[in-house]
């Protein structure tokens, strides 16, 4: 480096220029924001335990770090990926029109899980329907890939 | 006329059917303009780009405007630019006012449309032409000035804002370097797939199809009807109907509400949240009688939705003239040019006159067929929102799957890759990364890098460079640090005022 201004690099490592300036910048951003939350929450924490609302403190901390919402739908949310995994996975082997159909009757269970035989007909109507639209749309019409 | 060479019937059908779809998308909550764009731009693949961006612009004016239906009766938005209008138009309606409440949002609505047009068309080209005559050094400042203006803009705190787009340009880097054919950061096993790194419409989808999606989920697809207001009542009483008399004197609100709107949408990667909350604490200042507002006050709906309709124009004056889109739906239209193989920059509107008439034309039509169909029939819309989510979103996915295995022509791992990004989406909206700003950020990543390294070739290796050029520069310099010091100021204003205010990290 001649110099501290110049930018002196051979041209077969130009392409790692930027990952490493990029990648040097994100771990200096997540450590100023990591110094910042600890201050700000050492900063809050004497406050809230002297407040008279007493427990809220804590409780209001608690609720901040949690990752998913307070009575999350576990079973919807793990339900749709499940099913969006398998969709895909199945997607190569069994053709468009198939798995889609599966994937839309399964995931409506999912979403709305009733097994009378009067309340499938509609997710049945609907996974019959709509891949079949979509095949006659995208495939034919438009002439698009299918899977 | 030649113009209409360009804008075939075909594509007017394909506005009327976009705008339509677009209203669909904007008034269920959950489904978002962005996403009804990212959702049907595979079925664009099989149009010319002409028909294609009719289709997406239709969707995109439907979807904005479909928004507010929701937001008068349900209190929730219908997608994120409509946050403002649920503060007067949900009172209103609440008043049995809900009709009148809509239609001055519509009316709004297509002023707004209309303001932006107008300066999309005689803006775009002037900046085109500036800057056409831009090197490396101005492309690189401007593409920082972008990403740096969204931080400072973004509801939550300027740092996660540029973290969150500097991780974006991280993950556009995945992949091939093309001026030495070098790769770089793909894990051996991955190399066949991430070549070309990930492709940006699968990202697309991703994030924002897929992972609206799986939130909606997790939430366990409540739609809260208990504060629904019902459009019947009130019918007799003359105050509910509605007539352009509800204008009187909002002439420089109406306007002024355009401007904020489509100013907003020419700063890169603005959202329409910010645009509808600006305008309505504007109209707030100026009012004649603040203490109205939020009481279901015209006033208010007038701003919020002439200002979120002015953002369409706008944010399509940086997309065209500077290959920079204005906001996540922009992206998504610029996803729909690459597919097509047309460079989007300054020399766009002067070697694609056909497509750029096209698209104003488009524009308008789109805003016209929005106004009728809304005004005409708004009481069949707002029963949209009582469609059950539980069989829409099972088609969005299948088309979601289908759009991202088409794009490339049946590439199995575009399709995991959209479902890698919805996973990630996911987890940015409960870590506080902001996805808007994300995604700018892995769309300009590569030419950053580029123009930087052009520009470093250019001069020898001399970073001062990027000082010396020219007096533009200098300018540009200004605009990054004042973005920068703009956010901090307001990043500290907000935090001391309302810690409240936190707006669903959704709200692209």
């Amino acid at each position: 480096m001649s110099n501290f201004h110049t930018f002196d690099i051979d041209f077969n490592n130009y392409h790692l220029v930027f990952p490493y300036a990029i990648g040097t910048l994100l771990i200096v951003l997540l450590l100023a924001m990591v110094v910042k939350k600890l201050i700000t929450q050492l900063a809050v924490k004497p406050t809230d335990s002297s407040d008279s609302s007493g427990w809220s403190g804590p409780d209001a901390e608690k609720s901040r770090f949690r990752f998913f919402d307070v009575d999350f739908d576990w079973k919807k949310l793990f339900g749709a990926l499940g099913c969006t995994v398998a969709y895909i996975l199945l997607l190569a082997p069994l053709g468009f029109l198939i798995s889609s159909i599966l994937f839309i009757f399964g995931i409506s269970l999912v979403f709305k899980p009733s097994f009378t035989p009067r309340a499938l007909i509609g997710p049945a109507a609907n996974a019959i329907l709509t891949p079949l639209v979509l095949w006659l749309v995208f495939g034919q019409m438009f002439d698009i890939t299918l899977p | 006329m030649e113009l209409f060479e360009m804008f075939t019937p075909m594509a007017f059908v394909l506005v009327v059917f976009g705008v339509f779809v677009g209203i669909i998308f904007g008034s269920i909550p959950g489904l978002t303009a962005t996403m009804a764009l990212a959702v049907f731009l595979p079925l664009t693949f099989g149009m010319d780009l002409g028909e294609g961006l009719a289709l997406l612009i239709g969707l995109y004016v439907g979807g904005i405007s479909g928004g507010m239906i929701p937001a008068a009766l349900l209190k929730i938005p219908g997608t994120p630019s409509s946050v403002a209008t649920t503060f007067d138009a949900y009172p209103m309606a609440q008043k049995g006012f809900a009709e009148k409440a809509l239609k001055i949002g519509i009316v709004a609505s297509v002023i707004g449309g209309i303001i932006s047009l107008v300066v999309l068309y005689f803006f775009a080209p002037v900046l085109g032409t500036v800057a056409i005559n831009f090197t490396p050094v101005e492309k690189f400042l401007i593409i920082l000035f972008a990403l740096t203006i969204i931080a400072s803009i973004s509801e939550k705190s300027m740092l996660s804002g540029i973290f969150s787009g500097m991780l974006g340009v991280f993950v556009s880097l995945i992949g091939v370097f093309p001026t030495n054919n070098e790769l770089r950061m793909v894990p051996s096993f991955l190399e066949d797939y991430l070549w070309d790194g990930f492709s940006l419409l699968p990202v697309l989808i991703g994030l924002f199809g897929i992972s609206e999606i799986l939130r909606n989920s997790e939430q366990g697809l409540k739609t809260d009807k208990s504060k629904k207001v019902t459009l019947k009542k009130a019918k007799t009483d003359p105050e509910a109907r509605f007539s352009l008399k509800a204008f009187n004197g909002q002439t420089v609100n109406t306007i002024r509400s355009s401007f904020i709107g489509t100013i907003l949408g020419i700063l890169p990667g603005v959202g329409g949240s910010a645009a509808s909350l600006m305008s309505y604490s504007q109209a707030k200042n100026f009012s004649k009688q603040p203490q109205k507002l939020g009481e279901g006050s015209r006033e208010g709906i007038i701003a919020s939705e002439a200002s979120n309709n002015g953002l369409t124009g706008g944010a399509m004056v940086p997309l065209l003239s500077l290959g920079i889109p204005g906001d996540s739906t922009t992206a998504v239209l610029l996803g729909a040019f690459v597919l097509q193989g047309i460079q989007v920059g300054p020399l766009f509107i002067g070697d694609n006159p056909d497509l750029w008439n096209g698209m104003i034309i488009a524009l308008l039509f789109a805003n016209i067929v929005m106004f009728l169909m809304m005004f005409t029939s708004i009481r069949y819309f707002a029963r949209i929102i009582e469609i059950p989510k539980h069989v829409l979103f099972p088609i969005i996915l299948v088309m979601c799957v289908v759009g991202s295995f088409a794009i490339n022509n049946g590439v199995m791992f575009d399709v995991w890759t959209a479902l890698i990004f919805g996973v990630l989406g996911f987890v940015f909206m409960k870590i506080g990364i902001q996805i808007t700003t994300f995604l700018i950020g892995f769309i300009l990543g590569r030419d950053l890098e580029s123009n930087f390294l052009d520009s470093m070739q250019a001069s020898g290796g001399d970073l001062f460079v990027f000082f010396t050029r020219s007096p533009i520069d200098w300018v540009l310099w200004a605009l990054i640090i004042g973005s920068v010091v703009f956010g901090i100021m307001s990043n500290r204003k907000n935090s001391r005022s309302a810690p409240d205010a936190a707006t669903d990290s959704a709200a692209v």
